[in-house]
């Protein structure tokens, strides 16, 4: 029997399911089983989080690349937004390229404030290389200060934009996912905006996600101000904060999330963060999880629970979910027990689009064989698990188009637009953009 | 005649320079210093009647404080962390409301960054981060000593130097640099293309005004100098 009870919460609690695409597994281990878990946050209580001040960072990116139109675009937008704050928030204003400087700390909007920050804008100009890591940590710094010295609740973000690629101090998407996840359970999110078509996905992503904030693309300059203004009202429609999954698993099971999402492993256990989650806004993770053979106990049972924090304190709240079981059993009783079907569809999309992404990484990561390799040995996989599967037959025709397309190095401009639409896709994200691009539309299925 | 019992002249929230040493057991010679290094104002008036703000007192005890919590804290470093600050903020810490753990390393903090933290020390991550140069051993940098230890110490502290510049120019419409929060604040007032006049510390646009009124009159000075 396939578990597929779902916890139903109170109104202002998250909706949060768990379920198996099958629940018999063999005897003699190395079954394959997909966890289908989905998280929707409840709706935001608007007077409350409209209310609640942002202690917001903005740290621009102001390396030789961004002159001209970019960084006018870039110090409208800031403006833009700045404007849009209220008397009572604060923001702090940084620059970075081969320095760092510190235009604004915390500063409170009045007047004064808004003098200082809008001559700091007017007086921003390009210099050196991208120091990306140190720019962004020191915006995290003057939030982390404000943090440290506010009198009362205010949501702490930063909203990094950059152009190029982190080629000063911390580059490792590893290292700087690191210290976005440090800073994120320690109240200090991420939000990024990539601009142009050099900017690093890579990098960026990997700081929004493990920063519990979101990834966002402005090739054209005049997009910056209505991503960053997009992102604003993301912010403040923000029902959940630094939600992170949570599976308990047992002795020789072993997990691995089919998704964009940081994952962290401890014995025992896996951990997803999931960030920041709007106002009514779902998300599903699929687990992909190989079991043991069986030693004794009939089945095995593996524990998922959500934690998150409210957008107006920092406690953490958790919810748990009743056991997912797997059920030793036959080889014969294994292929014919019945799928859930929507599990199995859910797994079937977020599998593509996963693939597509990671192997698009390693394209442009110069790993070109091996992103193809692994695209055609998923593919593999996928045709396997969707035998016979009606409504999957759309995300493995989307593969078998993509595959092949690995051989070659993929144009940067098209590579990134891949990157982001299918970590867009595959986070159940809207893009905020306006003018809708088409490159690598065929590789990904449409919508649901 | 009797001579009739004057009561004290009744001061309100002030305090004469002996009466702050009594209070806060610091060398009146040593509260001048401070006055001179920018960490406290400087008193109301000048003289014997000479007397010093509430908040004078409160930045007096927040300095012990700080020194008390981190002995090889300078004078550069106080008066940076204290400019950070609102005045509330300074008299929560004075009257022991508000923890200063969150404002500085101290002694007994850990510099490890991946030593376990508190939820809610992020700036403490951060400046042990700083302290052990942006990375891990073995973690990939660019360039040696180009990670966030690029930035010196307190830079989020010092650019409240480059804020109170930057807001002032705004205001009186005078020429500056944006500077590296490396720097301190100095105000540049333009006198002839060869000279200028360079101005450290932190002034009211008042105050500014009256610098920009100097710099006019020594622009007059020097011009016609120039022109004998």
């Amino acid at each position: 029997m396939t578990d597929s009870n779902a916890t139903v919460p109170p109104a202002a609690e998250p909706f949060f399911s768990a379920t198996f695409d099958r629940s018999l597994i063999y005897h003699s281990g190395g079954s394959y089983r997909y966890l289908v878990v989905t998280v929707r946050a409840p709706e935001a209580d608007t007077q409350v989080t409209e209310k609640l001040p942002l202690n917001l960072a903005l740290v621009l990116d102001a390396s030789g690349s961004m002159a001209g139109p970019r960084l006018d675009a870039a110090r409208l937008a800031a403006q833009q937004l700045i404007d849009k704050l209220g008397d009572d928030e604060r923001v702090s204003l940084v620059s970075f390229a081969s320095d760092v400087i510190v235009h604004g700390s915390g500063m409170a909007l009045d007047p004064m404030g808004r003098a200082t920050l809008g001559a700091a804008l007017n007086m921003m100009c390009v210099r050196g290389s991208t120091d990306l890591g140190a720019g962004w940590l020191q915006g995290c710094e003057c939030a982390a200060l404000r943090k440290a010295t506010a009198d009362r609740m205010e949501q702490s973000h930063v909203f990094l934009l950059s152009d190029g690629h982190a080629n000063q101090g911390i580059v490792d998407p590893v290292l700087l996912a690191q210290h976005a996840n440090e800073l994120r359970q320690r109240g200090i999110s991420t939000s990024t905006i990539g601009v142009g078509m050099d900017y690093s996905p890579m990098q960026l992503q990997a700081i929004a996600e493990a920063g519990g904030g979101r990834m966002h693309d402005a090739e054209q300059p005049n997009e910056i101000a209505e991503i960053m203004l997009a992102e604003l009202g993301d912010a403040r429609a923000t029902a959940m904060r630094d939600v992170e999954l949570t599976i308990e698993l047992p002795p020789g099971v072993r997990a691995h999330a089919l998704s964009t999402a940081q994952s962290h492993f401890m014995p025992g256990r896996m951990r997803v963060v999931l960030g920041s989650m709007l106002s009514k806004a779902e998300r599903t993770i699929v687990i992909q999880v190989e079991t043991p053979p069986q030693f004794g106990a009939p089945s095995i049972a593996l524990h998922a629970s959500l934690s998150w924090r409210t957008p107006t304190s920092d406690d953490r709240k958790t919810m748990g979910h009743p056991p997912c079981e797997l059920t030793f059993a036959t080889g014969g009783d294994c292929l014919r027990q019945q799928r859930d079907l929507k599990a199995t569809q859910t797994t079937a999309m977020h599998w593509q689009t996963w693939v597509v992404h990671q192997a698009m990484q390693r394209n442009q990561d110069g790993r070109i064989g091996e992103g193809h390799q692994f695209a055609e040995q998923q593919l593999r996989h996928l045709e396997h698990y969707c035998l016979g599967v009606p409504g999957c037959q759309v995300y493995l025709e989307a593969l078998q188009r993509y595959a092949p397309t690995m051989r070659d190095r993929y144009d940067t401009r098209v590579a990134k637009e891949v990157m982001l639409k299918s970590y867009k896709y595959n986070r159940s994200e809207r893009d905020r953009r306006s003018y809708i691009r088409e490159d690598g539309d065929e590789f990904l299925p449409p919508r649901p | 005649m009797g001579t009739a019992h004057q009561p004290p002249p009744d001061h309100g929230d002030s305090y004469s320079l002996l009466e702050l040493s009594g209070l806060t057991g610091i060398e009146p010679r040593t509260i001048r210093s401070y006055v001179e290094r920018g960490l406290i104002q400087g008193p109301d008036s000048l003289g014997r009647g000479a007397r010093y703000s509430r908040e004078a007192l409160d930045r007096l005890r927040v300095v012990l404080l700080l020194r008390d919590a981190k002995r090889d804290i300078t004078l550069d470093q106080l008066r940076v962390l204290l400019q950070s600050l609102s005045p509330a903020h300074i008299h929560g810490i004075a009257t022991g409301a508000i923890r200063i753990g969150g404002l500085i390393d101290t002694d007994a903090q850990p510099t490890n960054p991946t030593a376990p933290a508190s939820v809610d020390d992020a700036l403490s991550y951060l400046r042990s981060l700083r302290n052990a140069g942006g990375t891990s051993p073995g973690q990939h940098v660019a360039e040696a000593g180009a990670s966030y230890s690029h930035a010196p110490q307190n830079d989020a502290d010092l650019s409240v130097l480059a804020n109170a510049a930057q807001a002032l120019t705004a205001l009186a419409g005078l020429s500056s640099n944006a500077r590296s929060v490396r720097a301190e604040a100095w105000y540049r007032i333009s006198l002839t293309p060869e000279i200028e006049l360079n101005v450290r510390g932190q002034y009211g646009p008042e105050e500014f005004a009256q610098l920009h009124r100097i710099g006019d009159a020594l622009r007059v000075l020097l011009t016609k100098g120039a022109a004998r």
